[in-house]
């Protein structure tokens, strides 16, 4: 019977409970400025229990000799598949952070740094046999998150990423207090939002120097040699070949909250580093710490601050967004010149400030800022000016609920 | 806003706070501490200060359990035993399961005295091997060390330091390194990423072209529906 599989049958319910939420959500609500609001709402958090599945799945009641308590679970999406050519789980464009239990897909971020480190076999430390070069796995990486976003484009940042739901939570809560947001000024931003590919331009120089040792032969940071006395230089040398988890803020959430409710053992969260490399991985989690509390603050006070800065976010938006991929990016968010009157309200509930789909004449407007979470597609008072279309096929587009 | 984050914050680390509470009833100890096996004239000490929630010598074996050095991961079990020498443990890590069942783990200590030292870590024997590096120095097993079929392992060629690597893989572990596979199975992820990057990027430059015409088409008549309007008013377009 295919129900004494438990993992079926958490797939179905999880299936079930998913689409009638959403034919409910679609049926019963009336408010039409709110209806959009209320379906993004439940698809992320469909799409966090998704991602984080694997703690629903189990295996349960496995005896753990790993000292650690409760210890990641991974159930990935397609590692089985994929085996030894790609066996760390299919890469899609949200935080999908690779240090939390029971994550079922892979943050691309992860990957890209990871593959760039050739540091990944049994001599040295770690145990993850590929049968692929590094070029190979980081082809793969890109290729996915290519066809995702071409597909797809940002909706992934404003309907699907789990840390894109954090923020949400930030804002909901801010309102609760009744707080109103605060807004940078359009330069602010437009910087802010360049700033995104220099992090990720900075990340993977750092990977390149960290693996400087296993890439080149020659050790640009000391103690990044594998192996050594006490074999614990690999320990911190592979951790830190992935220097943007060390300061991405969805690492600690992911631990913080997993521990919480007793899915991970609170010691993963200092598991940068130990032994003799207490000290750095006692800083670095200290940083790691401090950019969760202030991307928390922040995001409180501007919204979606982390997605104007996010390096994923640019990632995708890079393969969506701008020449060549621009032409043929099937998700797009649309204007009609003839009916808008430039009345501002798409502008102002833009979560991350964009502005081209009030200042551009009319087509497409979708920008690099673009979550395509079509809160401007909801609260335009216009017919159809504007309209979110997927192959060309409208999907969505703004009502009159003036 | 500060004020709301605080809350949050509280929110995610008080479960942290209480645990950290709960673990206080633990045996704590420091590195003056020696734990001494009389009959085998042997001592075990640790290099910094730790806790563990229970310890028994019996049959000259201490048997730690809970056992947390300072900036140490928690190590459920420990069996150590020394004879005719005096041992500090400066360092231990485990890895867990997460790549695809990999286990792992690191033990290392100094040594004073010519004696013999056990250890057991709880480790499963049947899918690892074990590396011991004595004096910084790869030693194969039989050279200095010897492991027992219940993954106890035995040190005898130690004089002043040691480590014990350790790394397991499930049985079902096998990398793929068949070199007589065809190119197309070898490299079967790449070609079904290319595959289907270039049927996405097809399909939607068809998409894209297939609106762009409909466009073209719906701008002419726009445009013929203007004209008409301006040179017939209220005339039907032709």
């Amino acid at each position: 019977m295919i129900w004494e599989n438990s993992s079926v049958l958490v797939v179905s319910i999880f299936t079930v409970i998913a689409l009638m939420g959403i034919v409910t959500i679609l049926k019963l609500t009336k408010d039409k400025t709110r209806k959009v609001s209320t379906l993004r709402l439940f698809i992320q958090i469909i799409a966090t229990v998704a991602v984080f599945m694997g703690l629903l799945l189990g295996p349960f009641n496995t005896p753990l000799w790993a000292p650690l308590g409760p210890a990641p679970r991974d159930r990935l999406i397609g590692a089985d598949l994929l085996g030894d050519q790609f066996p760390d789980g299919i890469s899609v464009p949200i935080l999908a952070c690779y240090y939390a239990s029971g994550r079922t897909v892979t943050c691309p971020i992860w990957q890209i740094q990871a593959y760039i480190f050739p540091f990944w076999n049994y001599s040295r430390g770690y145990a993850v046999f590929y049968s692929t070069s590094g070029v190979e796995k980081l082809f793969i990486v890109f290729g996915l998150v290519a066809i995702m976003s071409i597909v797809l484009g940002r909706f992934f940042c404003g309907w699907l990423c789990p840390f894109g739901l954090y923020m949400d939570m930030l804002t909901r809560i801010r309102k609760v207090f009744g707080k109103r947001h605060l807004d940078l000024s359009d330069k602010t931003n437009a910087a802010i939002g360049q700033f995104r590919y220099i992090i990720i331009a900075i990340f993977l120089i750092l990977s390149v120097i960290f693996g400087s040792y296993a890439i080149f032969g020659t050790q640009l940071i000391p103690g990044t040699t594998p192996g050594g006395p006490l074999g614990t230089e690999a320990g911190i040398v592979s951790n830190i070949n992935e220097p943007f988890c060390l300061v991405c803020p969805m690492r600690p959430l992911c631990i913080l909250a997993l521990s919480a409710t007793g899915y991970m053992d609170f010691s993963y969260i200092t598991q940068i580093a130990y032994g003799p490399f207490w000290i750095t991985g006692a800083y670095l989690t200290s940083v790691n710490l401090a950019i969760l509390i202030t991307i928390t603050a922040l995001s409180l006070a501007y919204r979606r601050f982390w997605c104007r800065i996010c390096p994923l976010g640019g990632l995708t938006a890079l393969f969506s967004t701008f020449t060549p991929f621009k032409k043929i990016a099937l998700t797009r968010l649309h204007k009609d010149e003839q009916k808008c009157t430039k009345c501002g309200i798409c502008k102002r509930v833009c979560p991350t400030q964009a502005t081209q789909m009030y200042e551009k004449k009319g087509g497409d407007v979708t920008e690099s800022r673009c979550m395509l979470c079509a809160r401007c597609v909801e609260m335009c008072p216009y017919e159809d000016a504007l309209s979110l279309k997927v192959a060309g096929k409208k999907v969505m587009k703004s009502r009159n609920w003036l | 806003m500060g004020g709301i984050a605080a809350v949050l914050l509280i929110f995610l680390f008080l479960p942290h706070a209480c645990l950290s509470a709960q673990a206080q009833s633990d045996f704590a100890f420091t590195p003056e501490v020696t734990f001494a096996i009389p009959d085998s004239n042997g001592t075990i000490s640790y290099a910094v200060n730790g806790t563990y929630s229970n310890a028994s010598l019996i049959n000259d074996l201490w048997t730690f359990v809970n056992l947390h050095l300072n900036n140490f991961p928690l190590l459920e079990k420990l069996e150590v035993s020394a004879q005719n020498s005096n041992i500090t443990i400066t360092a231990y890590s485990t890895f867990d399961t997460r790549f695809r069942g990999f286990r792992g783990a690191l033990l290392s200590y100094k040594v004073e005295g010519a004696g013999k030292q056990t250890f057991n870590m709880g480790v499963p024997l049947t899918e690892g091997e074990w590396s011991v590096l004595l004096e910084d120095e790869f030693k194969g097993q039989g050279d200095g060390w010897s492991v027992s079929p219940d993954a106890t392992l035995t040190i005898t060629g130690a004089k002043s330091n040691v480590t014990i690597w350790y790394f397991g893989f499930p049985e079902s572990f096998n990398v793929n390194e068949d070199t007589n596979e065809p190119f197309y199975m070898k490299h079967s992820a790449a070609i079904a990423t290319a595959a289907t990057l270039a049927i996405t990027v097809t399909f939607a430059f068809a998409v894209k072209r297939k609106n762009q015409t409909a466009n073209k088409n719906g701008f002419a008549t726009t445009l013929m529906l203007t004209r008409g309007t301006r040179t017939k008013p209220g005339g039907i377009v032709g």
